[in-house]
């Protein structure tokens, strides 16, 4: 996975084994390699980037730069 | 030897619509990508249900069903809209009916990575099973 400007890749490989001496009726699962590039929103900081991995799901996590946070306006 | 009449079949659950409120309110269920294939020994399911851990794992027979539903657990972030969401659900639900050959009682599952891994035996006198030959 990386992020380059606003630009996050994610690609990876998911294998499906096929079962031995089995007779599939039902084959819907895609295996294989796999591959997604998204843009994100501007402002993104790629040094403040995390990710985490459960349960087959990946979850990124990146933060605004500093001065692009959304700042209250005071009215006098 | 093969039996010709399948194993296992669909039964779908869509829409699911909550018990309080009939006809306004209805939640989409996800339903999960399954390979079924079936052995000497039995039959194997596996299902793709990302983001399911095992507490939030449901798994049941009810008569002669096998009825595979989870929830997704994704922390849920403070003060954020969705920018994009492909996935607008977070329960995934689907049944299968179970023949007669098979014995419910010894269902064996696995939850790893998200892929659920079922393994229903057959019963003992159905298996396929080697004949010695006597010389």
């Amino acid at each position: 996975m990386s992020l380059q400007e606003n630009i996050l890749s994610v690609s990876g490989r998911r294998d499906i084994p096929a079962e031995e001496n089995a007779t599939y009726y039902r084959q819907e699962r895609v295996g294989g390699s796999f591959r997604r590039v998204m843009s994100l929103p501007e402002n993104v900081d790629p040094d403040k980037v995390e990710a985490t991995y459960r349960e087959g799901i990946v979850q990124v996590t990146v933060r605004r730069r500093e001065a692009a946070k959304p700042r209250q306006i005071e009215i006098h | 030897m093969i039996t010709q009449t399948e194993l296992m079949q669909n039964k779908d659950n869509s829409t699911v619509t909550t018990p309080s409120r009939r006809s306004l309110a209805t939640e989409s269920v996800l339903r999960p990508q399954v390979d079924i294939c079936e052995t000497g020994e039995g039959i194997v399911l596996q299902a793709d249900l990302p983001g399911v851990s095992k507490e939030r794992l449901n798994l049941r027979v009810e008569g002669n069903n096998l009825v595979v539903e989870g929830s997704i657990g994704i922390a849920p972030q403070e003060q954020m809209t969705a920018l994009y969401a492909e996935v607008r659900s977070t329960v995934y639900r689907r049944s299968f009916s179970l023949s007669n050959e098979l014995e419910a009682d010894r269902i064996d599952a696995n939850l790893k990575d998200g892929v659920l891994t079922i393994r229903i035996p057959k019963h003992a006198e159905l298996r396929a099973r080697r004949i010695e030959v006597r010389s």
